[in-house]
């Protein structure tokens, strides 16, 4: 148990929501989060968030694979079963291109995929935390982290930020529990 | 709309791409006069930058027309220098026909199928004589082995070990083929009844391949193409003016979209056929099936790197603000997925003939190894493993600065992608990069830089009345 919690406001209209994140970000607080039903465009800018580092992952998923084919297919033409086609020399760069480009590819989309679901807890047998419902349908989220030792202070500043700036419901969950 | 977005063709301009002009016509004149340019290399250079020229032009034709029929918004701020580009096609279209009436006229310097002496199987001993004065005596490589290239009955085999590395393509090539396919007997020379004998340069393949290779309806073909793609680069442009003009904005929408069509269906089947006849009839004997695409693809990507310098230029100087990083990363992601593209077409055609490896194809990429070794790998290092490393970040694609350095990096690169393919058949080993290649670039350059500023400065560089200009505008991503 980290005592992690959860104070999240809802609100009702991406416009509102827009404008409630730059101003509370301008009042100085962290917005751990904000959660939609659909993606809403410059909402990452607004929100300051750094670039996802998913590429970076799917380039090193990418040359893993282009490594795997070609020590493979080196050990397998070279050592372990050279075949002679077309009088070729065992070592053929040329004619591994192919496989190695797939197996790039093959990698870097399989890898990059299950990436992405483990991140969003989404991948097979991991069971994903939903604040509410209502998010994933109609309503927008604004989340801030705390825990057991977030002061009493805090707690309400976050909520008058949130009531001031138009969310229309405010609750606090248990990350652990969710 | 702001208006500093009414485009000032400056004198200082003017001068500068006159000037460019000047310059390289004294450096051809220069080449010429002095006689240490052959014919060859210059009518080499000129098909060189007309195609490369012209196609940026009428790949700009085909930008418009894709977008439009994709229902593009996004691109609608950067139209007007894309349309500017368009008009080029009629200006750079006139060179190529001047290189392709020159062929039919007698000019046999680029394109040797159009020597109609070659498919000619009985021929006068006065022909043979003139053909051989002709084309013996360096035509442009020393021209050392042309004797024994000649004589029909004496090939040796082996002819693709490697040993002869500057001999005249031309002939080259008649005599390579002569030995596969026809010259079992050494009855060549036999005169018959009516005085004609058979002729020993007799080249079976052009001979097959004449009812297309052939000068009239290789005329007609460039007349059909630079006429249909410059009409409608002209009434695109016309079209998009008279908006701008305008009220309702729906009719010349729809105006635009039925030019678009039409293009596309022509666009499809010209741009591969202008490369097998501008470029791949120069090897008569060699043929690739993709090499329509290759060529394309080449052309696209440089048009896209002319526009993005274009626009970084316009920005510089203070004109359409409304272009920011979002559509310049748009452009950039074209550039890095059509050159990867372009290197998948690149591989395709390689590794097919590589694996095949039938003599007459792999001559191909044989004397491009042997004759153009640094430009030949240099090809791929620029075009592939440049944009790849440099242009895979998102940063990387919007910064100015970096697109604007790949912009110039990849027209000098594909530059020297169509160098690599038109010089080998034409100049063979015999080639070079110096003051005379220069001066046919800036001459060209020149002239395209002027076309494009003169059509920039006639119109808005925004199209104010598009339907889709207020998505262009808040274009984001």
């Amino acid at each position: 148990m980290t005592g992690k919690k959860i104070v999240f406001g809802l609100f009702e209209d991406e416009e509102i929501l827009m404008k409630a994140v730059k101003n509370v970000r301008n009042e100085g607080l962290k917005i751990t989060d904000v959660l939609t039903p659909f993606p809403v465009h410059g909402l990452d800018e607004i929100m300051g968030l750094r670039q996802t580092k998913l590429h970076s992952a799917g380039f090193v998923f990418g040359m893993t694979g282009t490594l795997t084919a070609l020590t493979f297919i080196l050990w397998v033409s070279t050592a372990n079963y050279p075949i002679n086609y077309a009088g070729k020399p065992y070592l053929s760069l040329p004619s591994w291109i192919p496989i190695t480009f797939e197996l790039t590819v093959l990698f870097a989309a399989i890898g990059m995929t299950l990436t992405y679901l483990y991140l969003n807890r989404l991948a097979p047998g991991m069971k994903p935390k939903i604040l509410d419902e209502r998010i994933t349908s109609h309503m927008f989220a604004m989340t801030f982290e705390i825990n057991a030792e977030t002061s009493e202070n805090k707690k309400e500043e976050i909520r008058n930020v949130l009531k001031a700036n138009g969310a229309v419901e405010i609750h606090e969950k248990d990350w652990d529990t969710l | 709309m702001s208006d500093n977005n009414k485009f000032e063709f400056t004198g200082k301009q003017k001068k500068t791409f006159l000037i460019m002009m000047v310059v390289g016509i004294i450096a051809v004149l220069i080449g010429l006069l002095a006689g240490s340019v052959s014919k060859q290399r210059f009518w080499a250079n000129l098909l060189l930058e007309s195609v490369f020229f012209t196609g940026i032009a009428a790949c700009a034709i085909f930008m418009i027309a894709a977008h439009q029929i994709g229902l593009a918004g996004w691109n609608i701020v950067v139209r007007r220098v894309t349309e500017s580009i368009t008009k080029f096609t009629l200006i750079g279209g006139l060179f190529i026909m001047v290189i392709v009436v020159g062929t039919a006229v007698g000019y046999h310097d680029l394109y040797h199928w159009s020597n109609n002496f070659l498919t000619e199987q009985q021929v006068t001993q006065a022909e043979i004589t003139e053909y051989e004065e002709h084309h013996a005596g360096g035509h442009h490589v020393g021209g050392h082995e042309t004797e024994e290239q000649h004589d029909n009955g004496e090939h040796k085999t082996n002819e693709h070990d490697g040993t002869k590395e500057d001999h005249e393509q031309n002939s080259f090539n008649t005599s390579e083929v002569n030995y596969i396919f026809t010259s079992t007997d050494d009855s060549t020379h036999a005169a018959s009844a009516d005085g004609l004998v058979e002729n020993p340069y007799y080249d079976k393949i052009l001979d097959g391949k004449e009812p297309y290779l052939n000068p009239p309806f290789f005329i007609l073909r460039a007349i059909i193409f630079l006429g249909l793609w410059s009409f409608i680069a002209y009434k695109l442009r016309r079209i998009s003016l008279a908006e701008d003009l305008g009220n309702g904005t729906d009719a010349w929408y729809m105006k635009t979209k039925f030019w678009s069509a039409i293009f596309l269906v022509i666009w499809a089947v010209t741009s591969s056929m202008m490369a097998w006849d501008w470029v791949m009839s120069l090897d008569p004997h060699w043929y690739s099936t993709l090499f329509g695409w290759y060529n394309f693809i080449s052309l696209w990507i440089t048009s896209m790197c002319v526009t993005v310098l274009l626009l970084i230029y316009l920005k510089s100087k203070g004109y359409i603000k409304e272009v920011n990083q979002n559509h310049l990363h748009d452009l950039g992601k074209y550039i890095f997925g059509f050159s990867i593209f372009w290197t998948y077409l690149w591989f395709s055609q390689f590794m097919l003939i590589w694996y095949a490896n039938i003599p007459e194809e792999t001559i191909y990429f044989l004397q491009r190894k042997r004759e153009y070794n640094p430009l030949f790998f240099g090809n791929l290092i620029i075009n592939f493993l440049m944009p790849f490393l440099v242009l895979m970040r998102r940063d990387a694609k919007r910064s100015l600065t970096v697109l604007t350095i790949m912009a110039v990096v990849l027209i000098i690169g594909h530059w020297n992608d169509f160098f690599v393919m038109i010089m080998p058949a034409t100049v063979g080993a015999d080639w070079h990069i110096s003051y005379f290649e220069v001066g046919m670039f800036l001459f060209f350059a020149g002239m395209f830089l002027y076309t494009v500023f003169y059509q920039l400065s006639k119109a808005s560089l925004i199209a104010v009345k598009h339907p889709f200009l207020k998505e262009s505008l808040g274009h984001h991503q």
